[in-house]
């Protein structure tokens, strides 16, 4: 198995600029299409029977989506580690209605809890979950009480999340951990043939959808499983009791990439059979099964930086600062907020020219299933400007 | 076709080809931008293309994707990233650079289809298409890459794409500057989210795009060929213009500003915006 140096994923992080932007681009399976198309089945029916949880989504504040801006948060191309914090902090304590930033966060964790901060860092260094946003949540959680030995980072793909920047060096002390990963020499396989990813995945859980692609060893050699099931991460089943979802503002092709999304996909193997037929259905259906609807307390969108064309890869001409933070229990909420800033981005400058009925579809139908709300008539946008 | 003609042109393909992919790519070379350390180049075909971006190799190979060549180029803190696509035809670099280009300004002489922005610098000449990203917002930065991209210029002895009819011509070719060209739908998702429902469940089809006007009278005005009759028909009845009133061979949809002709064996011609009626009468078949 050959391994790759760091400058080789430095060349994929730009190369993602255009490849990897269309990598997860939704086929849209549901809205829109024409009557008597033929949507792949799935076990959506067996994880709605799980009984509710005092956390299911949508959590402590259904509807309410704190949306903090500040100016002065991005100088020259880069996220000011300062303002992100205190962005953070505005946004908890106006979400929760708190004084102290530490009760704000204590109404969601506790010390006995070991918390899984979910980034996203599939756009390389140029378009993932910021450090400078996952810092602020991770020093904000410690002065909560939560020890560091209790803080999790974690996506599907380890070493994604070095290459973003995700770092023992960076974090030292917070665990970095991702499905599918391969070890100090680049392999993929222990000295027996078996993947790494294979002990990382809990074949109790799993999401069935009746469509199926097969891998090749040689190109995605870290593919866990091809079939018919996608079996959930024990990141999410075992490891972690409370996620705190941390995507990043942008865009996948006519809609977004965000709370749903990110958890969706990040938390399952199998997931390229997925994109093509069934990417609205898993983005809301997925989030329905207790690994994730019952431990997914917080979504914070690291609107600093993001892209409104080209997502959800990194296209650098269409990568810009926001200047956001959106913060929320809800997840389909904070969604449908950030998909109205990224289209309002969309159509002033010509990308998009109205909204589309597409780019909400998977919002409305994770409302559908009780995961939050999607009307945004029902939504309470709290705005803040710290400039 | 005689035979041993056929023979010929087949040897000759043949080996024209093998010559083709066994030529060197194009790359920076030690002394293309001055002080600066060239860095070994990667090479990744699409096999290796797809695994490595997380399956994200798929709209190169949609247009047709034969290797890219990765530099990374360093001086001291500075540094900039240079990726050289390789594609199958200068139409599909042409496809490509259409996907991603933003908002751009002038400013690299020798090609006509170019992107400079302070993010990237982007073009396609031939079948070659490059990106440069500088990593930081330095003076010196910009400038070694504006630097290489000449330097790789230089070594590109193909012409750049052509532009098709109607495009070149008036009153087409004065918004050359939105032209696309896209071949299925991954391209369409990620540039005409708008019309991807009238292409569901096409998946190959040659459409140019261009943006006539700007602001409330900026119109679309595209050509799309498909490969069979049932693709055309299928646009058609998606698109809600099936069964649209016909006027100088136009179905036209007033409520929407849509208007669409058929062409040729399985072609299509779209008007959608205020300008409809205007470029209609001035757009010949």
């Amino acid at each position: 198995m050959r391994s790759h140096d760091a400058g080789r994923r430095r060349f994929l992080t730009s190369l993602a600029a255009g490849a990897a932007a269309t990598t997860m681009l939704p086929a849209f399976s549901r809205a829109g299409r024409p009557a008597g198309d033929d949507i792949p089945a799935t076990n959506i029916a067996d994880a709605l029977k799980f009984p509710r949880t005092a956390t299911s989504m949508p959590g402590r504040y259904p509807g309410r989506v704190v949306d903090v801006f500040d100016a002065g948060s991005v100088v020259d191309g880069a996220p000011v580690a300062a303002r992100a914090e205190a962005m953070l902090a505005r946004a908890m304590r106006e979400l929760t209605g708190e004084a102290d930033v530490r009760d704000a966060w204590r109404q969601f964790v506790s010390p006995d809890d070991m918390v899984g901060l979910k980034v996203n860092p599939v756009a390389g260094a140029l378009l993932s979950t910021s450090v400078a946003v996952t810092a602020a949540a991770v020093a904000q959680l410690e002065a909560a009480g939560i020890p560091r030995a209790n803080i999790m980072i974690w996506d599907r793909r380890e070493f994604e999340l070095h290459e973003a920047g995700f770092t023992a060096e960076r974090f030292p002390g917070i665990r970095i951990r991702g499905t599918e990963c391969k070890d100090a020499s680049g392999a993929f396989r222990d000295a027996s043939g078996a993947l790494y990813g294979e002990a990382r995945i809990d074949r109790a859980w799993s999401y069935w959808a009746d469509c199926e692609e097969s891998y090749d060893a040689e190109t995605l050699p870290y593919m866990i499983n091809e079939g018919k099931h996608s079996y959930f991460s024990r990141i999410v089943t075992e490891e972690v009791t409370k996620i705190v979802n941390i995507p990043i503002l942008k865009n996948a092709g006519p809609t977004v990439t965000l709370c749903l999304k990110n958890l969706a996909y990040g938390a399952i193997s199998n997931t390229g059979r997925l994109h093509k037929q069934l990417w609205g259905e898993t983005c809301a259906q997925v989030p329905c099964f207790p690994p994730l609807r019952d431990k997914t307390v917080l979504n914070i969108v690291d609107g600093l930086i993001g892209c409104y064309q080209g997502g959800p890869g990194a296209n650098p001409q269409f990568i810009v600062p926001y200047h956001r933070i959106l913060a929320g229990s809800d997840p389909v909420a904070v969604d449908r907020v950030g998909y109205e800033i990224v289209l309002a981005k969309r159509m002033e400058t010509g990308v998009q020219k109205a909204p589309s009925a597409r780019g909400t579809a998977f919002m409305d139908l994770a409302a559908g299933y009780g995961l939050g709300i999607a009307d945004l008539s029902r939504i309470s946008h709290v705005t803040v400007d710290l400039s | 076709m005689n035979i041993r003609i056929f023979s010929l042109v087949m040897l000759l393909a043949v080996g024209t080809s093998t010559l083709v992919s066994a030529a060197p790519p194009l790359r920076l070379k030690s002394g293309d931008v001055r002080g600066w350390t060239i860095g070994t180049p990667d090479t990744y075909a699409a096999r290796e293309l797809y695994g490595y971006i997380n399956g994200g190799a798929e709209i190169y190979l949609e247009y047709g994707f034969t290797r890219v060549v990765a530099q990374r180029c360093t001086r001291d803190k500075h540094e900039f990233q240079v990726d050289i696509y390789e594609m199958k035809s200068p139409r599909a670099a042409f496809g490509m650079f259409s996907t991603l280009r933003g908002r751009c300004a002038p400013g690299l002489p020798g090609v006509r289809w170019h992107c400079v922005a302070p993010e990237q610098i982007l073009f396609a000449k031939g079948k070659y298409l490059v990106s440069i990203v500088p990593y930081d917002r330095a003076a010196e930065t910009r400038s070694a890459a504006t630097t290489a991209a000449k330097a790789l210029l230089a070594r590109i002895r193909e012409a750049d794409y052509r532009v098709p009819a109607p495009f070149s011509a008036a009153p087409f070719s004065t918004a050359n500057k939105t032209l696309r060209f896209i071949q299925g739908p991954l391209a369409v998702q990620g540039v005409l989210g708008e019309w991807a429902p009238w292409l569901d469940r096409i998946e190959r089809f040659d459409l140019h795009h261009v943006t006539v006007g700007d602001g409330a009278r900026a119109t679309e005005a595209a050509v799309l060929s498909f490969r069979t009759k049932r693709d055309a028909e299928r646009f058609l009845s998606q698109s809600g213009m099936a069964n649209a009133a016909v006027k100088d061979g136009w179905r036209i949809d007033r409520t929407r500003g849509i208007a669409m002709r058929t062409a040729g064996a399985h072609g299509v011609h779209v008007l959608w915006g205020q300008q409809m009626d205007q470029l209609r009468g001035q757009w010949r078949k």
